[in-house]
C-alpha cells in the first residue's frame, strides 16, 4: 500500500516541513451522519482526481435512518484510496482516519494501520459522548491509542473560533466542523483547497455567510496543519499515468442505471423499467426516474412480482425491459422470471446482492445470489447470467446483458452487488457514437398466404420478436408447455423432451457468442485464482503483488457465469490448483467442481464486507508454499 | 403510405383463432366468448392492435380461442403485465381476462392498484364463486359454509364482494352482467371497451361442474325479474315482473319497497352513474339477494386522468423542458478532469 | 424541504442535499411544539431532585413495610437485594395485593407482594422520558439509577410541580 520512496522538500515555502513521498495512500472520514463525512470524502476524492491520482472510494452509511447523535448505529463514513499507480480496491487499511466522535473512533479504530494517523475532534470526546460509544474511559488519555499516531484537535472550538464573527449561530458555526476537518486532510496530503473552494462558491451564492464560514473553516483546518508543531510531515502522493482523456467519478448503480440507457440507444428500444424499492438497488430506480427526457419509462410497482410481471408485458410489447431488486426480492420474482423464459422474451433483471438469508443485512455487501441466479426457479429453467467486476464495469455489463438478451430471446440475469454498487471510481468518459448499434429486429406483416409460427428459430435458436400493432402476426404466449414452432399448448411428451433440450441448448450456446476467458498471468502454473463480481479488485491487487514476489500465480475473473466461457475447462486444468475467493460458502467453486471436475479450493468469507489483498495474498502464499 | 381509405369491416371470423376450445360443455365461458367476438369487430379496432392479458383459471384459457395477441401469464397477474404493456404500448387495446381466484385470491394486490392506478385496460373478472380448473375449491367468493374439496365442514371466510372492491379503489368504470344475459353482457363488454380508464366488469358465470346453479336465482325466468334489477343511468331502480317495487333509501340503506300505497316513482333512489363520489355505487354493490335484488348494469362511469395517459404525458414534458436525451451531453456533466 | 446552507429545494426526507451535499438530516428531528415541552426534553431527571428513597431488603415481613411508609410518610419503597434494585412495593400494590388479608399476611416476605424488576429512569434521562414511562406503564412512581445503581425515586407530583414551576416562571 503505502511505501516511503524518500523525502523532499517544497522550495520557495516558509515552513520547512519535510514532506514525506507514497506511492499511494488511503483516507477515511468517519463520524455521525450529522457531521458531513460524505461531503469532506466527496470533495477529498474529487480533488484527488485533478491531482492525476487514481482512486477507488466507499462509503459506508449508517445501519440506522435517524439514529441519534452520536451512538454507533449513527455513524457514518467514507473511505478513499488514492494513488500514483493503477488500483483496484479502495483499501484494506487505513493510513490516516479522520474521527469526529467517539462512537465512529470506536466502530472505526479497528481498520487503522498501527502507526497509522490518528486525527479527533478532541471536543467531542466529553462525558457524553464517551458513554454513547461505551468507553468507560477516555481513549485519548488512558494510553489505549498509543500505537497510532493521535491528534487530538480541538475541531469544534476551532471552528466555531474561525467563523466567529460572521452572526452564525452556534449550530450554524458547527456545520461547517467537515470543512475544518476537510482543510487538514488536505494539508496533511499536499491538496489543493482550489476545487473546493470553487465548490463553496458555485453552491453556498445563495448563503454568503455560509460560503464565507466554510472557506473560512476551511483554511483554518489547513493552516492548523501548516502551522501547529504536532503536525511534523506532510505526504505526497504523485500523478498516475492513467490513459490520456476525459473522466468523471461514477458509483456503481449510477453506472448500472448509464448502461441501460445506453443500451437502449444503441438498440433504439424504449427503456421500461418496473421496480420495487429495495436497498441497495432503488438508486436505479431513483437514477432512471430523472432521465424521461430518453423515453425512459419507470413504474414503480406495487410489489416485486407486479415489477417483473409488468416488465414482461413491457417487453411483449417491444420494449426495452428491466427490473432491479436484491436477493429477497429476486426470491419473489422467480416465477415471474420462469414465464420469461418459457415465453422466450428479451427481459433484464439486475440483482444487487446484499448480505442474506432472508432479510439479512441490507445495507453489507456479499455475493451469495449466485446459486439463486442459475438454479431458483422451478422446473428446467435455464437463465444467462453475467456480473460486474467495479463500479465501472456496470456500464458495460448491462449493454452486454441487453445484447444477449435480443440475440437469443431470452431473459438474463445481471449480478452487481452493494460494495461495488454503492463504490465509485474513475471511469474514462466514452463518445456514444463509437458503440455500434445493438441489432433489434421485429418481423413485419405477412405476405399474402404466409402463416406465423411465433417460434420458428433462426441459426441461434431464438425466436422471433413480434410485436402487438403488426397486421397478420397475431399470436399467444404463455406459461404452458408448447409445440416448438408452432406455440401451440402441447403437454406430450417427446415435444416436452424437445423443448427442454432446446431452451438448455440455447443458452448453453451463447458461450459461441462470448469471449474467451482471459487469464492475467501465466497460462499454466501452480495457482490459478478464479474469481468473480466485486472481488475483482481484490483479486487482481493480491495476485499482483504475490507475481511481483516472483509467485508462480495467475489470476482469472469471470464476467460470463452461465455459461461459462468455452475455453474455462481448458483453463482450468492448466494449474496445479486452483483457488476460488467467494463472499458465500463456496457457490462459484460448486458450480465448477460440478463442470469440470476441478477440485478447487475455496477461501470463503461471509462478513458482510469485502475481501482484504492481504487476506487472499496469505492464502495464495498458503497453497504455494 | 396506404392511399385506400376505407377501413375494412370486421367480422366475429377476424377474431377467431384455431385452438379447439376446450372449456367443459355448458360452461358460462362459452357465452362470454361469444359475446366477445360479437363486440369486438364493432369496436373499429383492428385484432393486431388488440391483446388479451390473463392469468390462471379457466377464465384465463381465453386468449387462446381469440386470433388477437395474447399473453397467458402467470395466477394473479395479469393486471401488472397489462400494466407494464400498456404503458409502453398506449396505443393498444388491452383486456385483462382474470376470475374470482386469480383476481381476487393471489391477484388481489394487483387488481387493487391497477383499479387505483385508473390503467386504460378493460377488466373482465368470470365469478363462478369457486377454483374450477383445480378442480373445486372454494373461492375469496364462495358464500359461508360451502361445503368444497378442502372445505369439507363448510368454508369459514366472509366472501368478498368483487364490485365493492373495484368501488373501494375508486374504479372509474364498474359494472356487472350475467353470461346468460347475452343482450346485456355485450351492451355492457362495448361501454367497458370505450371508456377511457379502468374498466371493470364482473360476470356471473356459471361452473356447471364444480358450482352448477349458483346464479339460477339471477338467469331464471321465472325468478330473474324479483331478484335482479337493471340499472340506468337517470332512471329511478324499479324492479320486479309487474314492475311493482322498487329501491328506496332510508337514511343511509337501501329498503324494497311496493309502488302504490302511497309510493311513487319519484320517492325512489335514482341511478347516477357519474355522480363524483363512489358511495352511491358502493351502496348498490351491498344489494345481494335474498334481501335485495342484485343490480346488474353500469354502476359507476366517470373520467378521472388516466395511468398511462399521464405517464406518457411525464415523457412529452420532459422533453420538451429537458430536449431529447443525448447521453454524451450527460456523461459531460457535472464534475469532470481531463488526463492530459 | 429547503437546505439551510444553500437553499436549494430538496425532497422530504433526503439524507443530503442535492445541490452542495450537506447533511440534512437534522432536520426530520422531531422539534418542542411550545416552551414547556422543550423544558421537558431538555432538562434532566436530576433537576426534579430525586428524593432519597426509603429503602428494604426483599425479605422484610411486608407488616413491617408498612409501617415504615407510615411512619416516613412514603408512597413507595425500593426493594433490593445487597445493592442491586429487585423490586418496588407502593401504595397501589398494599391495596391491590394486601387488601383485607393485611392481617394475615403481614409476616410474609415484602418479595411476595411487590412489583419485580419495574421500569427504572437514569437520573440524567429527559424528563419527557419519565412522563413517557409513567402514562404508557400506568404508574406513578419510578426508580431512579445513576451508574445502574438505584439513587433516588421520581413521582408524577415531582413532575407536576415542574411543569407548574415551568408555566410559573414564564407568566412572569
Amino acid at each position: 500500500m503505502a511505501t516511503s520512496s524518500g523525502l523532499s522538500t517544497r522550495e520557495g515555502e516558509q515552513t520547512q516541513k519535510p514532506i514525506i513521498d507514497l506511492t499511494g495512500a488511503t483516507v477515511r472520514f468517519c463520524g455521525d451522519s450529522g457531521d458531513g463525512m460524505q461531503l469532506a470524502g466527496t470533495q477529498f476524492t474529487n480533488t484527488s482526481a485533478l491531482a492525476g491520482n487514481d482512486i477507488a472510494t466507499f462509503p459506508d452509511f449508517p445501519a440506522e435512518i435517524r439514529a441519534p447523535r452520536g451512538t454507533k448505529a449513527g455513524v457514518s463514513g467514507f473511505q478513499i484510496h488514492f494513488a500514483s499507480t493503477e488500483i483496484f480496491t479502495p483499501g484494506d487499511r487505513v493510513d490516516a482516519l479522520v474521527a469526529m466522535n467517539p462512537a465512529a473512533l470506536s466502530t472505526n479504530l479497528a481498520d487503522l494501520v498501527p502507526g497509522g494517523i490518528l486525527i479527533v475532534n478532541k471536543d467531542a470526546f466529553d462525558e457524553k459522548g464517551l458513554k454513547q460509544a461505551g468507553y468507560e474511559e477516555n481513549p485519548l488519555e488512558d494510553g489505549s491509542l498509543a500505537a497510532f499516531q493521535v491528534f487530538p484537535v480541538e475541531i469544534t472550538r476551532l471552528t466555531r473560533l474561525a467563523v466567529d464573527d460572521l452572526g452564525l449561530g452556534v449550530k450554524e458555526a458547527d456545520r461547517c466542523r467537515n470543512f475544518y476537518a476537510m482543510g487538514l486532510a488536505f494539508w496533511l496530503y499536499e491538496r489543493s483547497l482550489e476545487p473546493t473552494m470553487r465548490y463553496i462558491e458555485a453552491k453556498f451564492g445563495k448563503r454568503p455567510e455560509v460560503a464565507e464560514a466554510n472557506r473560512r473553516a476551511l483554511k483554518a483546518g489547513f493552516n492548523y496543519g501548516e502551522t501547529t508543531e504536532a503536525f511534523a510531515s506532510q505526504f505526497r502522493v504523485n500523478k498516475a499515468s492513467l490513459p490520456a482523456g476525459l473522466y468523471r467519478n461514477i458509483m456503481g448503480n449510477e453506472a448500472t442505471a448509464w448502461g441501460l440507457i445506453a443500451a437502449s440507444v444503441r438498440s433504439k428500444c424504449d427503456l421500461f423499467l418496473g421496480s420495487y424499492p429495495i436497498t441497495p438497488a432503488s438508486d436505479i430506480l431513483h437514477e432512471l426516474s430523472r432521465h424521461k427526457n430518453f423515453g425512459v419509462r419507470t413504474v414503480q410497482a406495487e410489489d416485486e412480482i407486479a415489477a417483473v410481471t409488468s416488465a414482461i408485458g413491457a417487453a411483449y410489447g417491444g420494449a426495452m425491459a428491466v427490473t432491479t431488486s436484491s436477493g429477497p426480492g429476486i426470491a419473489l420474482k422467480q416465477e415471474g422470471i420462469g414465464l420469461a423464459v418459457m415465453t422466450e422474451l428479451p427481459l433484464l433483471i439486475i440483482n444487487v446482492q446484499r448480505g442474506g438469508p432472508s432479510t439479512g443485512l441490507p445495507t453489507k455487501t456479499e455475493q451469495a445470489d449466485l446459486l439463486q441466479a442459475i438454479c431458483g426457479r422451478n422446473g428446467e429453467c435455464p437463465l444467462p447470467v453475467i456480473a460486474a467486476r467495479s463500479p465501472a464495469d456496470c456500464f458495460d455489463v448491462a449493454q452486454e446483458a441487453w445484447r444477449l438478451a435480443t440475440r437469443y430471446m431470452t431473459p438474463v440475469m445481471m449480478l452487481t452487488d452493494g460494495y461495488i454498487a454503492n463504490g465509485s471510481e474513475p471511469w474514462r468518459v466514452i463518445d456514444m457514437k463509437s458503440l455500434p448499434p445493438i441489432e433489434v429486429k421485429h418481423p413485419g406483416p405477412l405476405a399474402e398466404g404466409q402463416v406465423f409460427h411465433p417460434y420458428a428459430r433462426d441459426e441461434r435458436l431464438a425466436r422471433p420478436w413480434a410485436i402487438p400493432g403488426t397486421p397478420g402476426l397475431m399470436h399467444r404466449i404463455g406459461g404452458l408447455e408448447k409445440q416448438d414452432i408452432t406455440g401451440n399448448v402441447n403437454y406430450e411428451p417427446a415435444n416436452h423432451q424437445h423443448m427442454v433440450d432446446l431452451r438448455a441448448k440455447k443458452v448453453a450456446d451463447i458461450a459461441l457468442d462470448i469471449p474467451e476467458q482471459e487469464v492475467n498471468g501465466p497460462s499454466e502454473g501452480k495457482l490459478l485464482v478464479l474469481s468473480w463480481g466485486g472481488t475483482y479488485g481484490a483479486c487482481a491487487t493480491a495476485v499482483r503483488e504475490a507475481q511481483e514476489l516472483g509467485v508462480s500465480v495467475a489470476h482469472a475473473h469471470l464476467r460470463y457465469l452461465n455459461p461459462f466461457p468455452r475455453n474455462l475447462g481448458e483453463v482450468l486444468r492448466a494449474f496445479d490448483k486452483v483457488l476460488v475467493p467467494e463472499l458465500n460458502r463456496g457457490q462459484l467453486r460448486l458450480l465448477v467442481r460440478g463442470e469440470y471436475l476441478v477440485d478447487a479450493i475455496g477461501l470463503n468469507k461471509v462478513q458482510g464486507k469485502p475481501f482484504s489483498v492481504h487476506e487472499i495474498v496469505a492464502k495464495i502464499h498458503e497453497l504455494v508454499a | 403510405m396506404s392511399t385506400d381509405t376505407s377501413l375494412p369491416v370486421l367480422t366475429p371470423g377476424d377474431f377467431a383463432s384455431d385452438q379447439d376450445v376446450r372449456w367443459c360443455p355448458g360452461c358460462g365461458d362459452y357465452s362470454i366468448l361469444a359475446q366477445m367476438k360479437k363486440v369486438l369487430p364493432t369496436l373499429g379496432i383492428p385484432p393486431e392492435k388488440t391483446v388479451f392479458v390473463s392469468g390462471i383459471g379457466c377464465s384465463s384459457r381465453f386468449p387462446y380461442y381469440l386470433n388477437t395477441y395474447g399473453i397467458h401469464s402467470i395466477h394473479g397477474r395479469a393486471p401488472a403485465v397489462a400494466t407494464g404493456l400498456k404503458t409502453s404500448r398506449p396505443d393498444l387495446m388491452v383486456w385483462v381476462i382474470t376470475g374470482d381466484g386469480d383476481g381476487l385470491s393471489i391477484g388481489g394486490n394487483h387488481l387493487m392498484h391497477t383499479i387505483r392506478r385508473n390503467l386504460d385496460v378493460n377488466i373482465v373478472l368470470f365469478n363462478n364463486r369457486i377454483y374450477g380448473l383445480t378442480k373445486g375449491q372454494y373461492s375469496p367468493t364462495s358464500p359461508l359454509g360451502k361445503v368444497t374439496k378442502s372445505t369439507p365442514m363448510g368454508a369459514i371466510d366472509n366472501p368478498l364482494h368483487p364490485l365493492s372492491i373495484a368501488i373501494g379503489c375508486e374504479g372509474t368504470f364498474v359494472a356487472r352482467s350475467i353470461d346468460t344475459n347475452i343482450k346485456h353482457l355485450g351492451a355492457m363488454l362495448k361501454r367497458a371497451a370505450e371508456h377511457r380508464g379502468t374498466s371493470f366488469i364482473e360476470v356471473y358465470q356459471n361452473c356447471n361442474v364444480f358450482n352448477d346453479g349458483a346464479f339460477d336465482y339471477a338467469t331464471d325466468r321465472d325468478t330473474k325479474a324479483e331478484t335482479t334489477i337493471e340499472l340506468e343511468h337517470g332512471k329511478p331502480l324499479i324492479f320486479g315482473k309487474n314492475r311493482d317495487k322498487g329501491i328506496r333509501l332510508n337514511g343511509m340503506n337501501p329498503e324494497v319497497v311496493e309502488l302504490g300505497k302511497g309510493i311513487t316513482e319519484d320517492d325512489l333512489l335514482f341511478h347516477d352513474e357519474r355522480a363524483p363520489e363512489p358511495s352511491l355505487a358502493y351502496l348498490l354493490s351491498r344489494m345481494s339477494y335474498p334481501e335485495f335484488p342484485e343490480p346488474i348494469g353500469v354502476f359507476r362511469a366517470v373520467d378521472k386522468p388516466v395511468y398511462d395517459q399521464m405517464l406518457n404525458a411525464q415523457i412529452t414534458e420532459a422533453r420538451k423542458a429537458r430536449g431529447d436525451g443525448d447521453l454524451n451531453k450527460l456523461f459531460h456533466s457535472g464534475e469532470t478532469w481531463t488526463v492530459e | 424541504m429547503q437546505c439551510p446552507f444553500c437553499k436549494t429545494e430538496n425532497i422530504e426526507g433526503v439524507d443530503e442535499c442535492q445541490h452542495c451535499q450537506q447533511p440534512l438530516a437534522f432536520l426530520s428531528r422531531p422539534r418542542a411544539s411550545s416552551p414547556i415541552e422543550h423544558s421537558l426534553i431538555k432538562d434532566r431527571i436530576y433537576k426534579l431532585g430525586p428524593r432519597k428513597p426509603l429503602t428494604v431488603a426483599a425479605q422484610t415481613p411486608v407488616g413491617e413495610v408498612l409501617r415504615l411508609m407510615v411512619a416516613r410518610a412514603v408512597g413507595c419503597v425500593m426493594v433490593t437485594e445487597g445493592d442491586q434494585l429487585v423490586g418496588i412495593f407502593t401504595e397501589r400494590d398494599a391495596l391491590v395485593r394486601l387488601n383485607v388479608d393485611v392481617a394475615t399476611q403481614s409476616h410474609r416476605p415484602v418479595s411476595d407482594f411487590m412489583t419485580a424488576a419495574p421500569e427504572t429512569i437514569a437520573h440524567d434521562a429527559p424528563i419527557a422520558f419519565a412522563l413517557h414511562k409513567m402514562d404508557s406503564g400506568g404508574y406513578r412512581h419510578i426508580p431512579v439509577l445513576t451508574d445502574g445503581k438505584p439513587s433516588g425515586v421520581i413521582s408524577v407530583r415531582d413532575i407536576l410541580r415542574y411543569i407548574a414551576e415551568d408555566l410559573a416562571s414564564r407568566m412572569v
